[in-house]
């Protein structure tokens, strides 16, 4: 390499060392350039693929389950509902007494919200938004400046009570990390029910979650996922499982379901074949039952095409 | 290959095809790469190289298609050749190891003759921090010397690109921001049922006329007040443009218009429209008009121009249609999807230089691109 070499940092994901996931080499790799170039990053993928559990398994691996900072967008959000909080109806509630002084100032009522306070806190952080594509289509957009720089205004505190926000919560009007500190590690998830704009796609870095279609991968996928529940599972039965499940998710494939099981489905369904104290021969032998496919198929419409798909194949 | 900071000559090259491309990568995107490589990103084998520029560059298909017809333009490193560089750095590194310790790294230059650039040596590099390692230099000290950069073949095989996957025209989430310019900001729109805003002067004067205050006083929030109705031709002419018409019609519920409603018809808007674009469920034009007077009024068509087509009968009739929309919507624009150039002595040029009534100005009838669209918008909302 012709490029002089520096230290990496310390922080590196394998994907592997996660007691309850297994993530694939790729996404080992891209998630290491985001860290590494403190660039948010973007996951997609099929639903139950795993996107929101690759922050929980990022942040354990990297020693960072206690400073997991989850945030579920909500169709309502806002960008700045992620930074802080004006409580403007306390406010006007404490106004009330003529004689309650801390009303006539702004600060008081501000408080930071989980990405506003990880940004100016400036320590090692995973922070997980958690299905972006649920905001409106504005809200990327206005997240873009600050997951560009890190940093942000409170645009509700006036510029005279800066200095005093500063001495009372610790953050003045211009929010920003310590200069010696660390960017948090921004994971976002999307499900695709909107297209983000062009700018916040080339800010962040992107992977998308396949489906792995290797049986051995699979079953250590589920062996993992049961070990967090304690439960013993047989080897045989979670081999058999996974077979079986491998050729019901190419016949719904086939069927053109809309929603195709993937890992999440496949644990549940282990799991109830566990309970239900069914063995491995059973299940790769016999068809599916009403519970099987209700674990299964999470749409009536696939489940109807997945059924017209095997008696067509039956009577053929 | 200097230490100024530039990528290798692989990647520059690859960053360079992109920029011609179009595709949007920065300043900061070089950077970033450069940070990559400097952090052992991409070592090892060009497959990691490629996906450490997937990782980074691509964000789309096509820019991903893109970078895979870029690695597999640049031809393999002859075995040979890898293990003579395998070799100058084995020996080089033995030396180093052997030799004095404040010396960490050394150069070296493979003469300039040699083929493609591995850019990174193979299997060499990465890991071992702090590690004293040999260096090689591919780069020249002058310019005009060392190894070119690759680029990729300028013509395509075939004499033309085609572009055999559907793109749409423009995506429904631009065209849904276009929308959102379209805006009549009021208080007592459709939307507003409820009084659920505080209004802040008023509940100060109801303050201070009673000497406390009982509750807040609230109004209706703002909300958009501006009705559109989108009338788009769904003949077979217009073929091509349906899933334009398809992105239309998925961006309209986006746009937060108090009412947005889309019809379809055949060639031109006669007594009955459509709700589908197959034509089937008809309403009635004239209820249609007088639910959506005060509207602004958008029309998608080809006019004959698809076709080439001089229509007079069809362009009279177009022009009557228009004359009475007129005196019952604020605003109305044509869009035409076809190219303006492609108007000319068509149904189309009719109907865009027919003068226009009573000193009303002209429809104004626009083709299909981002500057008509931003335009079109404005006019709708009142602003011609």
């Amino acid at each position: 390499m012709t490029v002089p070499q520096q230290k990496a940092p310390d922080l590196t994901f394998s994907g592997k060392s996660c007691a309850s996931y297994l993530a694939a080499p790729e996404t080992a790799v891209i998630v290491n350039l985001a860290i590494h170039l403190e660039r948010p990053l973007l996951v997609e993928g099929e639903a139950g693929c795993g996107k929101t559990r690759l922050a929980a398994a990022v942040a354990e691996e990297l020693e960072l389950a206690d400073r997991l900072i989850v945030i579920t967008v909500k169709s309502t959000m806002q960008a700045k509902d992620l930074l802080y909080r004006f409580d403007a109806l306390r406010r006007l509630q404490d106004a009330q007494n003529p004689g309650n002084q801390l009303a006539r100032s702004v600060y008081p009522y501000l408080t930071l919200e989980p990405l506003g306070h990880a940004i100016r806190e400036g320590k090692p952080c995973v922070v997980l938004i958690d299905e972006i594509d649920k905001a409106d289509i504005d809200f990327p957009n206005d997240l873009l400046d600050v997951l560009d720089r890190f940093e942000f205004d409170i645009d509700d505190l006036p510029r005279e009570e800066s200095d005093a926000c500063l001495e009372h919560k610790g953050f003045a009007r211009h929010v920003a990390g310590p200069l010696q500190g660390v960017r948090p590690l921004v994971i976002i998830t999307s499900n695709r029910e909107k297209q983000l704009p062009e700018p916040f796609l080339r800010r962040c870095l992107y992977v998308q979650l396949d489906f792995p279609d290797d049986p051995a991968i699979l079953a250590e996928i589920v062996r993992r996922n049961l070990a967090v529940h304690q439960e013993d599972v047989a080897d045989e039965l979670i081999a058999g499982a996974v077979e079986r499940f491998c050729e019901v998710r190419e016949r719904a494939q086939a069927s053109g379901a809309q929603k195709l099981p993937a890992t999440s489905e496949l644990v549940d369904w282990v799991r109830v074949l566990h309970w239900q104290q069914r063995n491995s021969a059973s299940v790769v032998s016999q068809p599916l039952t009403v519970a099987d496919q209700a674990v299964l198929f999470k749409i009536r419409h696939d489940l109807e095409r997945y059924r017209a798909h095997i008696a067509a194949e039956a009577s053929r | 290959m200097n230490d100024a900071g530039e990528l290798p000559p692989l990647l520059l090259g690859l960053f360079r095809e992109l920029r011609a491309n179009g595709v949007a990568v920065g300043v900061r995107d070089y950077l970033d790469g450069l940070r990559a490589l400097r952090l052992g990103h991409g070592a090892g084998s060009r497959q990691a190289l490629r996906e450490l520029a997937l990782a980074l560059w691509a964000r789309s298909e096509a820019e991903r298609r893109l970078i895979a017809r870029w690695f597999d333009a640049i031809p393999e490193v002859p075995p040979t050749l890898l293990e003579r560089v395998e070799g100058v750095v084995s020996t080089l590194e033995e030396s180093v190891h052997a030799g004095t310790s404040g010396e960490r790294s050394r150069r070296t230059t493979i003469p300039p003759a040699v083929p493609p650039p591995t850019a990174s040596s193979p299997g060499k590099t990465g890991g071992a921090a702090g590690e004293a390692r040999a260096r090689i230099s591919f780069a020249a000290r002058h310019e005009g010397e060392g190894l070119p950069l690759p680029r990729l073949p300028l013509a395509p095989q075939i004499a033309e690109h085609y572009v055999l996957q559907p793109q749409a025209a423009i995506s429904a989430r631009n065209l849904a921001v276009l929308w959102r310019r379209f805006r009549r900001s009021t208080r007592s729109g459709a939307g507003a049922g409820q009084r659920s805003e505080i209004d802040l002067p008023a509940t100060i004067r109801e303050r201070c006329r009673r000497g406390l205050l009982a509750r807040p006083v609230c109004r209706p929030p703002r909300s958009n007040c501006a009705r559109l109705l989108v009338l788009a031709d769904a003949s077979t002419s217009m073929d091509p443009w349906r899933p334009f018409l398809a992105t239309l019609a998925a961006s309209l519920p986006l746009g937060r218009l108090a009412s947005a409603e889309l019809r379809y018809f055949a060639n031109l808007p006669r007594r009955k429209l459509f709700a589908d674009v197959e034509l089937t469920q008809a309403e009635p034009l004239d209820d249609l008009l007088r639910e959506n007077a005060g509207a602004a009024l958008l029309i998608v068509s080809d006019a004959g121009s698809a076709r080439g087509y001089l229509n007079h009968r069809r362009a009279r009739q177009t022009i009557d249609f228009l004359a009475a929309a007129a005196r019952r919507f604020a605003a109305i624009v044509w869009l035409n999807p076809m190219p303006a150039a492609r108007w000319r002595a068509t149904t189309a040029e009719r109907i865009a230089d027919a003068p226009a009534a009573d000193g009303r100005p002209r429809l104004p009838m626009l083709p299909l691109d981002a500057a008509s669209l931003l335009r079109a918008v404005d006019i709708l909302r009142g602003q011609r």
